[in-house]
């Protein structure tokens, strides 16, 4: 008796004690957050406020913040360099950055990773998903938390929800990976790149190439680019004295449900001397390549980059991989740039209203030298003294840390992140 | 009262190691919490509270399951696919009330048919439960993967409101909800034949079905019962982002295994199957994760640290004292 | 019934689960227009066989490494997290050194001390073996991002010289030793048949003078080697990448339909024999659905689906048959 009754009772205080304090700790949140944050610009003051209160000159050194980085995966090159190149902006620019991985195809998960964050008390997050975003920017406003994109198009918002992101006075804007949907090159940039082969190797060009896309309703941009390359090469054909045969898109063999190419494909591709994959190539198209043995007899030319491509890469190895592109990660630095603009209660003269999505130049790696040079990036060393841009120059494409900078400028450095660029 | 029913605090320290290490876990999570949630505390339980409730009103249906000694692998898909008919529903009914009741009434029935399936299809046909629940889990994969194909898009988002514009009525709300579920689970689990039948499956099905109770009967109804918390955890879910997408509910099954692990339930079910394990575990599981974050601690190192709380808090849960080593 | 007329019957018993399925998926895809390129059918070109083999020897691996578990009466979900673990520092080494021989002894290795370490904690911690297998799951994922900088493991299988056991003939190599290593430990050690006794009758094995202790050991030496045999062919034919969130159970998963089918199967001869034949005729099957583009995707999951639960239906009535066919032959005798 005496034995259950202890039981009971120590059983149900420690349950009153966890729900009451979980009670009293819930009413009232949600709303009071801006002012519990130390985000708000209104709270913190600002450096521009700061410098009319004092009198002086703009602070170059901005306020002290937190920046939350939620990235689509945790290990890779993109990854790794984009942290090296943050960290080493950390001092000049008086940020420190913290890291969490989201999921890549659950929007309530991705909603808690970026509570998470906003608990740990950043002042700002960017984010490489569009995934469940109304909510995430819902959460973003309701705690005074500016956010930008990286890495993402956010198509999915701009098409279904363009009036509560992209209009919403905390999302900032998003350096997309590459083009966007709307301004897509990559079908002709792939053009080129084959062209450039077989004017390498006239000897042996390439003749005959099939496709590899992931499915139009995760990647429309992805069909778009398929399209304009068979269009391109039409349009090519009728001069060149090389023709080039595409197969055309199969829908059920060519289109990868986010799974690798099956080895059937080669079958089904019997005549083709090479994939133009606008998929990840990589890890969706190459390994199929390896263990049906073809990757000494059919070239790839695709996108991204994930470590080991460049051992067969041009005239290296095996020589499979005759093109890959990827984005450089100082792109970061557009929404790190207005985030902390945000943060510091400052705007360029020329900031546009409603937040946009730029499209990124990217590394377009497509020859030996091309190889070369990547290999001398931040992207491939991730080595933050590679970088294109020192802590300093990026604190002057603030506004607050120069007041002639301006948002012209800091679109156009998205434009300017070439292979050619590279130190 | 007799001598023998005194008993020491050192001995009612033996008896309930258990729990005391699964109630420690949760009280030293929660310290950890108020200390790193500093200045966003408020924020920071609102925070958990969304994250822990979908999983907690699963967890606590999942104890009829787990109570038996069974489990369910299907049930991630089965959330992802739910959500996403419910918003399907709801929008081809143009977005209204009506169209949220009938979906979720549909997706009630199916998640009823599921259970079902799970209880009366295994015994008819012998098949241990998670072939069953293995059968589901393939064709709610494809279904999930069918469903968002044919939508055309990455994601999508119901049309009506459900979820109060108000944040403190949605906390208010989401509070309600897994007090309800938790008072009728207990209530169902503590004090009918459900939750004793189920966990005299757990014990000896056999010696069970000796004593002339329909077992499979039992099977069928607390594997609905599960399904009902299943079908009112995916709205839950659906109602803190209104989207679902094709990985909605990925990795939920083994979720739920594991906060019920760190909760102090025994997997091979019996007697000793408790509903507190469901909030305890999944209010551990939730503020570890929770705490981890904003402590900063390394993306790399997050999963190691994870694990080694894991295994010290089951090396001392579920540690058997049997002469053979458990199974 | 004669020696011979055993055997054969065995032989046929055994090869009707692959032939079956290879008719099957013949007359599917000789009956669909997809199948066919420039006039051929693409299901019958010798890439099938390459593929079968080359496919069916990896689950053959992981196979007997779940299978050697399960038999001895533990369900095991760190394999494929140990699997993981050592493919991701076997092809390290195996890069460093340009050794597949290396990488190979390195695999073995890493997969039977983190097997013994599993042992270690499932006996000083007398947990029940599924809680702590998760645990270890979760420790041996979380060492893929900690070990080589989290980068997983790419180029191994992408050159010819280090992945020659993920290709035709190497591949036959592991495999043979992981068969090698089941058929020993079952059929000629003590401690497999000790371990029968004790997966039959637990408490009566340990009150017998059975060490289980030290039985559970041995086991786990062994199906470390055959783990570690698992991974050098998994790293020879696939990139690694680490893992967390018990995803690699689900890599392990996708292997164990092999091991219940070939536990029935097998009955009509032996399990590993039954395992091989249930991996050659899964293998069939997912080539054939290959070809008619349903390899992946969601028909893909749902065919596999009622495949699972139509299988284990009908082998679950196994006795009811039996009985069927018993009383027919009485039926007959007397007639």
């Amino acid at each position: 008796m005496k034995k259950g009754l202890f039981r009971k009772i120590s059983k149900k205080v420690s349950a009153v004690i966890l729900a009451g304090a979980m009670a009293v700790s819930i009413v009232g949140c949600g709303g009071g957050n801006a002012s519990n944050g130390s985000s708000n610009p209104a709270d913190s003051g600002t450096a521009s406020n700061n410098a009319a209160d004092t009198g002086s000159a703009p602070a170059v050194e901005g306020k002290k913040c937190t920046i939350g980085v939620a990235f689509y995966t945790d290990t890779g090159f993109a990854v790794d360099s984009t942290k090296a190149y943050l960290e080493s902006l950390s001092d000049t620019l008086n940020v420190k950055f913290t890291y969490t991985v989201l999921t890549q195809t659950d929007e309530a998960a991705n909603l808690t990773k970026i509570q998470e964050l906003i608990s740990s008390n950043v002042d700002g997050i960017i984010c490489t998903m569009d995934l469940g975003m109304p909510s995430i920017i819902q959460e973003c406003e309701a705690a005074g938390v500016y956010l930008g994109g990286y890495l993402c198009d956010y198509d999915t918002s701009y098409n279904t929800a363009y009036d509560q992101v992209f209009k919403s006075e905390y999302f900032v804007g998003t350096a997309t990976d590459g083009q966007n949907p709307d301004d897509v090159t990559i079908g002709n940039t792939m053009l080129d790149s084959l062209v450039e082969y077989n004017e390498r190797n006239a000897d042996a060009p390439i003749t005959h190439v099939s496709m590899a896309i992931f499915p139009v309703w995760a990647f429309p941009a992805q069909s778009t680019g398929a399209e304009q390359f068979v269009a391109a090469v039409g349009v090519y054909n009728k001069t060149a004295e090389t023709q080039i045969t595409v197969d055309p898109l199969d829908e059920e063999s060519d289109v990868l449900a986010f799974a690798p190419i099956d080895t059937t494909y080669f079958a089904k591709h019997a005549d083709s001397q090479a994939i133009i994959s606008f998929a990840a190539g990589s890890a969706f198209v190459y390994p199929t390549m390896v263990q049906a043995g073809v990757d000494s007899s059919m070239k790839l030319f695709t996108t991204g980059f994930d470590g080991g491509e460049d051992a067969n890469f041009g005239t290296t190895g095996k020589g499979t991989y005759q093109q890959t592109m990827v984005t450089a990660p100082e792109s970061i630095t557009y929404p790190l740039v207005l985030l902390l603009n945000k943060i510091n209660g400052v705007s360029f003269p020329d900031q546009p209203a409603e937040a946009e999505r730029v499209s990124s130049a990217q590394y377009v790696i497509n020859s030996d030298e091309d190889m070369t040079k990547f290999q001398n990036s931040c992207f491939f060393t991730k080595d933050a003294s590679k970088a294109m841009y020192t802590p300093q120059d990026v604190l002057n494409m603030t506004a607050y840390g120069n007041p002639d900078a301006t948002y012209a400028d800091l679109k156009a450095i998205l434009s300017t992140m070439t292979i050619d660029s590279i130190k | 009262m007799s001598e023998k029913e005194k008993i020491t605090p050192g001995e009612f320290l033996s008896q309930h190691i258990y729990d005391i290490a699964a109630y420690a876990g949760l009280i030293v999570t929660f310290i950890l919490f108020l200390i790193f949630s500093g200045s966003r505390l408020s924020y920071n339980m609102a925070t958990v509270l969304q994250a822990a409730s979908a999983y907690s009103i699963i967890a606590l249906g999942a104890v009829f399951v787990y109570s038996m000694g069974y489990m369910d692998v299907s049930v991630g898909q089965q959330v992802g696919v739910y959500a996403i008919l419910m918003i399907m529903i709801t929008n081809a009914i143009g977005g209204t009330a009506l169209g949220v009741i009938v979906g979720f009434v549909v997706i009630l029935a199916l998640a009823l048919l599921c259970g079902a399936f799970n209880g009366a299809v295994a015994v008819w046909l012998k098949l241990p439960s998670i072939v069953t629940s293995l059968f589901l889990m393939f064709f709610f994969t494809g279904a999930q993967l069918l469903l968002m194909e044919s939508t055309g898009t990455n994601s999508i988002s119901i049309q009506a409101t459900i979820k109060p514009a108000d944040r403190n009525l949605y906390n208010v709300m989401l509070i309600a909800a897994v007090i309800i579920v938790a008072v009728s689970v207990t209530y169902f689990f503590k004090f009918t034949k459900l939750g004793k039948y189920t966990r005299g499956i757990g014990a000896n099905e056999m010696t069970t079905a000796q004593c002339g109770v329909n077992t499979t009967k039992w099977k069928v109804i607390a594997y609905m019962a599960f399904g009902v918390c299943v079908a009112i955890g995916s709205f839950i879910m659906l109602t803190r982002t209104g989207s679902a997408g094709k990985g909605t509910g990925s990795g939920y099954a083994m979720d739920i295994m594991i906060c019920l692990i760190l909760g102090g339930m025994p997997l091979s079910g019996g007697m000793k199957s408790k509903v507190s394990s469901a909030l305890v575990g999944t209010f551990t599981y939730v503020l570890l994760t929770n705490d981890l974050t904003t402590m900063g601690v390394d993306l790399n190192m997050i999963n190691f640290v994870k694990a080694v709380i894991f295994i010290a808090i089951i090396m001392v849960t579920c540690r058997k004292k049997d002469a053979v080593l458990p199974r | 019934m004669n020696n011979s007329e055993n055997i054969m019957k065995k032989i046929i018993l055994s090869a009707i689960f692959p032939v079956l399925m290879f008719v099957v998926m013949l007359v599917i895809t000789a009956s669909n227009d997809k199948c066919y390129v420039n006039g051929k059918l693409i299901f019958l070109s010798a890439d099938l066989v390459k593929q079968v083999i080359i496919n069916s020897c990896m689950t053959v691996c992981v196979a007997l490494a779940i299978w050697l578990q399960l038999k001895n009466g533990r369900f095991d979900f760190s394999g494929g997290a140990s699997m993981i673990l050592a493919a991701i520092i076997a092809g390290n080494v195996g890069i460093m050194t340009d050794s597949p021989v290396l990488a190979l002894l390195t695999a073995v290795a890493v997969g039977i001390v983190l097997s013994c370490l599993t042992a270690v904690v499932y006996i000083i911690g007398r947990l029940p073996i599924i809680i702590c297998t998760i645990g270890m799951t979760l420790l041996y994922e979380s060492l893929t991002y900690l070990t080589f900088g989290g980068q997983g493991i790419r180029i191994f299988y992408s050159q010819p010289h280090t992945s020659v056991f993920g290709r035709i003939p190497g591949v036959l190599l592991p495999t043979a030793l992981a068969v090698a290593a089941f058929v020993i430990f079952t059929y000629f050690t003590a401690a497999g048949r000790k371990g029968k006794v004790l997966s039959n009758n637990q408490r009566a094995g340990v009150n017998i003078g059975i060490n289980e202790k030290k039985n559970i050991f041995v086991t786990y030496i062994y199906t470390g080697i055959i783990i570690g045999l698992a991974a050098i062919v998994y790293v020879s034919q696939h990139e690694v990448s680490p893992q967390s969130g018990l995803a690699t159970s689900g890599i392990m998963f996708s292997y164990i339909v092999p091991v219940f089918m070939g536990t029935f199967i097998g009955l009509a001869s032996c399990d590993v024999m039954g395992i091989a034949i249930a991996a050659v005729g899964m293998e069939i099957m997912n080539y054939g659905l290959n070809c008619l583009n349903l390899g992946a995707g969601g028909w893909q999951q749902i065919i596999m689906g009622i495949f699972v639960l139509g299988f284990y239906a009908f082998s679950a009535q196994t006795d009811k048959i039996q009985a069927f066919m018993e009383k027919r032959k009485k039926s007959a005798k007397s007639a």
